[in-house]
This record gives structure tokens, sequence and C-alpha cells, in this order.
């Protein structure tokens, strides 16, 4: 197969079509150009070398399908171009550049080398330009693909040089260039240096989540929020920060249409719109907005840094960003938790102290109210006395005492046992076929290892003396307790028998590891590879098996086999971003259960799952077996009591 | 626009039409299903969720042409319940659709036909024909180990690769691999391997119902599959399949054939007694596979079954759901699984001439 040549100079008349302007203003614009036209080539990998800001290099090197030697020089004259050929293919433009002006401008304000090898070639093509010269064209052993040198950027054009700024200032253009690239590119791999120093390195991303967490740290996206949403031809993906991020600026907000970044205040407004009185009015919220809409439906060919776009239905593009922002904001995790920390909630935790009073220091956040106000719900016109909190303590501690003296009947137990569950003696019993050759086997194991078994006897238990009524708002338990109501958050008390449960496997090296098949490798920070290293034992008693996998790579080998909610490595890269928080030198201990509790939390029932009388029960019965004395996971209280006395009273009786 | 058509014939389009067209779409239109007349006798019905899109030509007697798009849902009901044989469907102002049948009148309203989502057109696609029952075996053999997290929609779907002779299918959701291979003349001649992902592969077998033969074709970013009167149009996802080869053991150093249906009975009863995150524990030593599990909050089962393997001893721990949904899916009598070590894939086949492969990552229990 031999390349041909693909590079035309576009006729007079389409030329006058194309928005005219300065192409190369900045350093940034620069790399912006260059990466662009690797992009276009099909490369898979493109480098960035910067050097003083870029005012003293850039260079960029691609793996694309790179250019022939007629090609090579023809790219650098103006209005040279692969990309176009008539006024209509603008519409619709399938590719970064169109317009055959970046090189050339480029070139003349520069010293740009361009050296390039097509497949098929022996040998690379290098041509330097000097101040738009064209100098000669030497043959040079290189690489398939293109490098672009630009060198002594604006040395001729003092009038320009005069408006960059320092070279930090430059620098850290160029990396927000290159980061909202590779936002809109996640397929590709991009490379930076400042300096020899990498400033980013995005390997390819499977979603725009994933990059994003690349270019951000798993802190910030961690904190996004994705939503898609398709309509009408028009597809909007959006990462949205919880709106206490929201800023007074919109540098926050990243526009990108068709996979390239713009400016857009009609698509802005939407998407402050989107979050509706979430964020105040003057303030911006954080996201990043991706629209892809049909072919044809958008003209690019409108700034000279192609940093604006025109669409045919701009209102039809605004409303359906408007909507998916709006969407996205009503699913996101964040609104459950501002949700949670209202004001009526936090007065209902602060009558929830019993299992409080067994932490041993004072949680902050819910300090215990004086007694006039607990209990006291947003409606009640006067507090009314809590439940006594001393009375309901008086009863677990008996309890646990009572439990202390029983063989514990926990996880450790040495024994098999017993307690709950329909499913071990009806279920062989209803398959016919099990019950066939278990027959047939004669020596089987169902018998011996559960009838057999010593039943526990039954304990006094708080939790299980409820009566369950049924479920609210797929959230809270209800129960019936002795002369109470009892509300129970189904998360969060699963959460604790769930912590609690791992931490007895996990002292027994008993978590359950599921291996993968392919090893999964995720981008992180510097700091969590640190933690990669020093952590490891932590993690894997926890179930991880990860390694470092080179510069800031993590690969996953295996991960907890409880995780049903969330994506393992979703799990790990928030593990690893808080373990890089808290202090250092803090116990592994104390390092194992924050791992342990956040599995757990990813492991258990969730608001909005619906739980059947059967494991409604099963979960009571089972918190009996919690240790409340235990750190608890995540600190949020478990249960909410209203005595019958309380409620006689609001209804007047 | 008017038609007349045979109860019958509207029912077998708005079947699948109302399966497809998406309740819960934000865009109102997706609900509905697209009627349009095509010339004197064909009647075009449509339904799509922009990834899977159905068109039907049904037969039908047309005395004025034109388009509506009504909610698919409650026309399928309506049109099942209709007493008469025959319906008349007709047009009114406003986009109201007028429906007769025997003595029964309904109106429902409609939408404009102008504003339902254009859908692939099969007839530009150029089909070749397969054996359906082939292609339903193959969907049905890697349909169960499809990845369900929709973060990783690289897997959320089954890879397809097909030379025009044979075809393959895989997939995986990280955990384990299945892989299925079977001649396949008609099939697509694809110079890459395509995802077709999991709720098209749905759609598909429910064309493919009660058929012997079926059209195929792959026509980037779509799978198109035709069974007489109706097509089906499934957008492909497009992303890249890993390296699946590369997992699948090439020569384990311990092999062991089982009884199918007594290991798959005998797993059944470990899984009742291991949690939902526990394993089972398979114990191979000479002469004998030990199936073993056990749930604190329950007690444990063991079990033994005999077996033909010779090798030194090797526990490994497995998730049940797995391995009985691969067995599950075979039809030998004996399998075989060879075995690395204790924490390498275990590789499972049928024994016979059955070209299917199942990898199964072991648990650390
Ligand atoms: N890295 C590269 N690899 C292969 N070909 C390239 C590369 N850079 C430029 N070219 C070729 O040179 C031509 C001119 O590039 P240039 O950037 O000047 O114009 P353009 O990309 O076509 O349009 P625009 O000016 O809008 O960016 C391109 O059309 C392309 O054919
Ligand atoms: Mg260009």
């Amino acid at each position: 197969m031999t390349v041909a040549d693909v590079i035309e100079v576009l006729p007079d008349h389409v030329v006058d079509q194309i928005a005219a302007g300065e192409v190369v203003e900045r350093p940034a614009s620069v790399v912006k150009e260059l990466v662009e036209n690797a992009l276009d080539a099909g490369a898979r990998l493109v480098t960035i070398d910067v050097i003083g800001g870029g005012r003293q290099l850039i260079r960029v090197v691609d793996d694309g399908r790179g250019m022939t030697p007629r090609d090579a020089r023809l790219a650098l004259s103006r209005h040279a171009t692969s990309k176009l050929r008539s006024v209509d293919d603008l519409w619709g433009i399938g590719t970064m550049g169109f317009r055959g002006e970046a090189l050339p401008s480029i070139a003349s304000v520069a010293r740009l080398t361009l050296t390039t090898r097509t497949a098929d070639a022996l040998a690379a093509t290098r041509i330097v330009v000097e101040g738009g010269r064209v100098g000669e064209v030497t043959e040079v052993g290189a690489p398939v693909g293109t490098t672009i040198e630009v060198a002594d950027l604006f040395a001729n054009v003092p009038a320009r040089l005069k408006f960059l700024k320092g070279d930090a200032t430059e620098a850290s253009h160029v990396t927000d260039a290159v980061s909202r690239l590779a936002m809109a590119h996640p397929e590709i791999h991009l490379r930076l240096r400042h300096a020899g120093r990498v400033a980013l390195d995005a390997p390819p991303a499977p979603s725009a989540i994933e990059r994003a967490r690349q270019l951000l740290g798993p802190r910030l996206a961690g904190r996004l929020h994705p939503v898609t949403v398709e309509d009408g031809g028009i597809r909007v993906t959006a990462l949205l920060a919880a709106p206490e991020l929201a800023q007074s600026t919109a540098r926050g907000v990243q526009l990108y249409v068709g996979r390239r970044a713009v400016r857009d205040r009609g698509l802005l407004h939407a998407v402050a719109m989107g979050y509706g009185e979430l964020v105040p009015r003057g303030r911006y919220p954080v996201a990043i907005v991706l629209v892809d809409v049909p072919a044809g439906a958008v003209d690019v060919n409108v700034h000279p840094q192609k940093l604006e776009v025109r669409f045919s239905d701009a209102a039809a593009v605004a409303t359906a960003v408007r909507h998916a922002v709006r969407r996205g904001v009503a699913g996101a995790p964040w609104l459950a938790e501002a949700a949670s920390a209202a004001p009526v909630q936090v007065r209902a935790i602060s009558s929830m102290a019993p299992p409080r009073t067994y932490s041993a220091e004072p949680v902050g956040g819910y300090a215990r109210t004086p007694p006039s106000s607990q209990g006291a719900f947003d409606l009640a016109p006067a507090a009314a006395p809590a439940p006594s909190a001393d009375a309901w303590a008086e009863r677990m501690r008996a309890q646990i005492a009572a439990r202390a003296q029983t063989p514990r009947a926990a996880a450790m137990a040495p024994e098999p046992r017993a307690r709950a569950l329909p499913i071990v003696d009806s279920a062989p019993v209803d398959d016919p076929d099990d019950g066939a050759i278990a027959a047939g086997q004669g020596d089987l194991g169902l018998g011996t290892g559960i009838g057999l078994a010593p039943a526990p006897a039954p304990m006094p238990a708080f939790f299980a003396t409820l009566r369950y009524l049924g479920q609210l708002d797929r959230t809270y338990l209800v129960c019936e307790g002795d002369g109470e109501l009892v509300l129970i958050d189904q998360h969060a008390a699963h959460e604790r028998v769930e912590f609690q449960r791992l931490r007895e496997r996990s002292a027994a090296h008993e978590v359950p590891v599921q291996r993968l098949l392919f090893p999964t490798t995720i981008e992180v920070d510097a700091a969590s590879i640190a933690i990669v290293a020093d952590a490891a034992d932590v993690l894997a008693a926890a179930g991880f098996e990860v390694e470092p996998f080179g510069g800031t790579s993590v690969a996953i080998k295996a991960v907890p086999a409880g995780l049903r909610h969330t994506e393992p490595a979703a799990v790990l890269r928030q593990l690893l971003g808080e373990l890089a928080e808290v202090d250092g030198s803090r116990a592994v201990e104390a390092h194992l259960d924050h791992v342990l509790a956040t599995i757990a939390c990813h492991s258990v029932v969730r608001a909005g799952d619906v739980l059947d009388g059967h494991e409604a029960e099963a979960l009571l019965r089972a918190m009996d077996g919690v240790d409340f004395r235990a750190h608890c996971p995540h600190g949020r209280p478990v249960l909410l009591r209203l005595p019958v006395g309380e409620l006689a009273r609001r209804f007047g009786r | 626009m008017e038609f007349r058509i045979p109860k019958a014939e509207f029912v077998r389009g708005l079947r699948l039409a109302q399966s497809i067209a998406d309740r819960k779409s934000t865009m109102p239109m997706l609900a509905n299903v697209l009627l349009r007349t095509q010339g004197k006798d064909k009647l075009l019905v449509a339904a799509t969720d922009l990834n899977v899109s159905l068109t039907a030509e049904l037969k039908s007697t047309n005395t004025a042409e034109g388009g509506l798009t009504v909610n698919a849902k409650a026309l399928h009901d309506l049109v099942v319940s209709a007493p008469g044989d025959t319906l008349t469907l007709k047009r009114t102002d406003n986009h109201w659709a007028e429906i007769k049948s025997g003595k029964v009148n309904y109106r429902i309203v409609g939408m404009p036909d102008r504003d339902f989502p254009k859908v692939p057109d099969p007839r530009e696609v150029t089909f070749g024909e397969v054996d359906a029952s082939v292609l339903r075996e193959m969907i049905d053999r890697t349909l169960f180990s499809v990845c369900n997290d929709e973060t990783r929609f690289h897997l959320n779907g089954v890879l397809f690769e097909s030379s025009g002779s044979k075809a393959r299918m895989v997939s995986t959701d990280g955990h384990r691999l299945s892989k299925v291979e079977r001649p396949l003349p008609g099939g697509p001649q694809l110079s890459a391997g395509v995802i077709i992902p999991k709720k098209g592969l749905l759609e598909i077998k429910r064309v493919l119902e009660g058929a012997t033969t079926a059209k195929l074709a792959v026509k980037t970013p779509h799978v198109f599959l035709q069974n007489e009167e109706l097509s089906l149009a499934v957008k492909l996802i497009d992303a890249q399949f890993p390296p699946y080869e590369q997992v699948i053991p090439k020569d384990p150093k311990r092999s062991v054939v089982i009884d199918r249906a007594l290991l798959v009975e005998s797993l059944k009863r470990a899984q009742l007694m291991s949690s939902e995150t526990r394993g089972v524990k398979l114990s191979l030593a000479a002469g004998t596979l030990t199936i073993a599990s056990d749930n604190p909050d329950l007690g444990e089962v063991r079990e033994e079954i005999d077996s033909d393997y010779a090798g030194d001893a090797i526990a490994i721990g497995f998730n049940p759901k797995y391995v009985i949904e691969l067995l599950g899916q075979m039809t030998s009598d004996q399998v075989s699984l060879s075995l690395g070590g204790e924490l390498d894939p275990g590789l499972w086949r049928p024994l016979g001439a059955d070209d299917y492969v199942g990898v199964i990552m072991p648990m650390r229990i």
C-alpha cells in the first residue's frame, strides 16, 4: 500500500468563506493547533514538550499517519489542507482542522521544524521554516508520525511578545489547553511535560468520567456526578459537581461541542439554569458538559481560534443541555447528602442518642442537645421530653453484658450458627432434584453441617423484639417497639452490620476476594501512588490486591467480593484519596477500619432499595449482633425513636 | 391516512414495537410507534429507543396515504383486545387516530410522524442468510456473562467476530469469560469484531423466535437482523473489547473431568450455604473432588464427588453462580476443568465436539 498525497490548496471562493483572524495568540494556541493536527492525523499517543512556557520551545510528537514529502511542503503554505474541499464541507466537518491555516501561521512567527514520515516511506522528511521562509528539505531517520518543533515563538513579532505573560502563566495556559483537548478526546493518550517535568499524563480512558478523574484527580472527580441524555439527536454528557463548589466566575464550567472546547454564553446559561435554585444567581457551578449534535447542525467556522461555534438551532441545544443538567442534578448523590443535612433531620438526629451513648468520645456534629430540645420535630409547637436515652442505654448495657456471658455468636464463633434464615430447612426440600440426589448420595454434608449444630439460646435483644411494620420511602424501616415508634435507616444499619462482619473476617484473614481476568489499571495522583506502596498490606487485608504499575498507574488484580453497588476501581480511588489525606502516622488499624468502612458502605443495601419483610427482619436480627461501641463506620445515626406518648401529645390526646 | 389491516398481522408488528419503545425516555416521542403507509398495500411500523430500532413492513390495504405516531403500549393493548379480525385506522384532525374493529370505535391521541427520529433503513444494507438456531444458541451461551456495570461500557455487550463461514461470540464481565465458535455460513465478513449491546441481543432473540433462518448484516454503526417482515437495527458499542485470547489459559497443569449434572447439583447445594459474597471451595485430590462452602451466619456443607483426577492436591475458590451459569449453557454429560495454580483462572470446557469455553477467575476465600 502506498500513501498518496492528500493535501490541496483551497480555491479562493472557499478561502473567502473561512473565518479570518489571528490564529496564534500565545503559546497555548500553538499547542492547541498542533495537537489538533495530530488528532486529525489519527494519532493515538501525542507527546508535548514545552520549555519556557512555550516561548522557547514547543515540541509535539505524534504517532499519526504522517505526510508524504510533497504534502509536507504543501502543508506549510496557506490554505493548503487535506480536510476540506468545498464550501459545503464546512457544515458538519468531522476533523478539528479545516482551513489549512495553522501551520503557515505558526511558521510565520517562529522557527518551525517539521519532521514527518508515512508508514511506507523509508525515511522521514524534514523541513525547517524560519520567519515564513521555507528552507531546504532533507531526509532523516524518524519513526512513523509527525514531530513539529516550534522555537523562539514571536521572536520576530515584538508587539506580540509584549502581550505574553510570565513563563509560568503561559505554561499554565498550555496545561489548560492540553487538559481540555484531553477531556474532549478521552480515547487518546496525551502527555505534557514542562521543562521535562510531567504536567499531565492521560492514557486512554473508557469514559468521560474516567478522563475527568485523570485530569482533576480523584478528589474533585469523586464529587462529579455523570449523566448522559440524548434527545432529538442532541447528546449531552455532563459531569456535575455539587452546588457548594460553585464559584463566582464561570471558569469552572467547561463546555465542549463536538469534541471542541468552546465558549458559549447560551450554553453557560443553560448549565446554570439546570442547577436551578441550587446555585444562587451570580454564581456558577463547576461542571463539564460535552455536547454532540448531528452533523450539519453546527457551524465551527466562526472564530479564528475555533473557540466558538454557531448552532443551526441554538435554542434546542440549550434546552437539551438544561434538561440534561437538571436531570443529572436531580439524581446526584450529593443532593441526597445535602438533604440529609437539612435542619429537620438534624434535629431528629438529636433524639437518636441511644447508640451514641456508647461511643467513647462525643461525636462531632451530633453532640447531644440539651434535653429540652430532644426529639423535637419541626412541627412540634413545644419540645416534648425525649425518650430517655439513659434508660435505653441502661437496657443496651444489660444486653451487652448478657451477651458477654454467652459464647459470642458472631462470625468468629467456632461453631456454625443455626440462627434464622428459613432457607436452611426449606430449600433442599423445595427442590426435588436436590432432594433426590441428596438421598442417593449418602454422605452429603447437609445434615451434618446444619441440622446438628447446637443452636445458641435466644438472647434478649432490642432489635429482634421490634415488630416490623414496613418500609418508608424505600429508605427507612418502620417498626413498633415497646411503646414507641422506631425508624431505622436501612443503609446505615446494614452498613454497621457489614462493617463489623468485615472486621471480623479481616482479623481472621477471611475477607472474600474476587480475582480479575484483566487487571484493571487506573490513573491516580502521586500521593495515591505512595499510599499504594505504603498501605498495600492494609488494602490486601480488605481484599484489594493492587500494585504500582509505573508512573501514576495502579494495577488492580483482585477486589473485595462483597462490593455490590460501586465499581471497585471507584471505591479504590476514593480510598486512596482519603488515605492520602489522613495523617500518615496513624495506626494501621485506623486505616484498615477506614478501608473496611468504605467497603461496607458500598456493599450493603441503599436508600431506595426495596426490602421485603424477611430481609428487613433478618437485618433487625443481625443488628443485635452489632457492637455499637465499635468505631462506627461513617458516623451516621441509625435509628430514630418516637414514644407513643409523644404521638398522643401531638394528636392533642 | 387510512388503512385496513388484519388484527393478527398488526399484533405481530406491535408486540415487538412496544417492547422496544422507550417509555422512560425524556423524549416522549420514543414511547410512540410510527405508522406510515407505503404504497397501496404495505404499512411501515417502527419503534426505537435510539439504540435498538425495529421496522416492520406489514401487509395492509391503504386507502389514504400518510403517517402518524401513537403510544406503542396503548395501541398494542388496544389492538390485542379489539373484537374483530380486521381493523381500520384513520388519522383525523390534530393527529387523532380513529380505530374501528367490529362494532367498536376507538380514538387515541397521536403525534405527527415528522417528529419521529430517523431509524436506520434496512433496505440500504446487504443481508446474508444464516441459521437462526445457531445464532440463538451463540447468544444464549455468551449473554449471561456480559458485564452489567454501565461504567464499563466496552464490556456491556458481546463481541461478535464473523468470517462469512465461521463466527465467534465472546463476553466477559471482568470476572469470567465465555467464548463460543460455530460455523455460520452466510454471516457477515468482518475485518474486526463488533460489540453488540446486551439489550440489543435480547431483542434479537425475540425477533429470532420461531425462525429457522434469519438475515444478518453488519454495517457500522449497526448490526441488522431480519426475520421475514421484521427488521431490527442495533447500535453497536463503539469501544475496544479487551484482548480476550490472552486470558484463556493455554495449557494448564491440572485437569479433571467431572459429571456435569452432578457438579451443578452439588454447586447449587453449596450455593445455598454460601452468602452472596462468599465462594465455594473445590478441592481436588487423587480420585475425588470435594465441594465445600460455609457461611458464618448459617453453617457449612461438604460434598465429595468421584473424579478421574490424578494430579497433586489443590483447592480453589469460585463464585458458585458463575460456575452454575456456565455449566447451564453446556450440554455434554461431562465437562473438564483445567487449572494452573489456586489463583489462576479456571478453564471449563464441555467434553466433545462443542467449541465452547468458559474462563472463571477464582476467589480467595
Ligand atoms: N501532525 C500531522 N500529521 C499529519 N498531517 C498533518 C499534521 N499536521 C498537519 N498535517 C497536514 O497538513 C495540513 C495543514 O495543516 P494545518 O494545521 O495548517 O491546516 P488544517 O489542519 O488543515 O486546518 P486548520 O488550519 O484549520 O487547523 C493538514 O490538512 C494535514 O493534511
Ligand atoms: Mg490544523
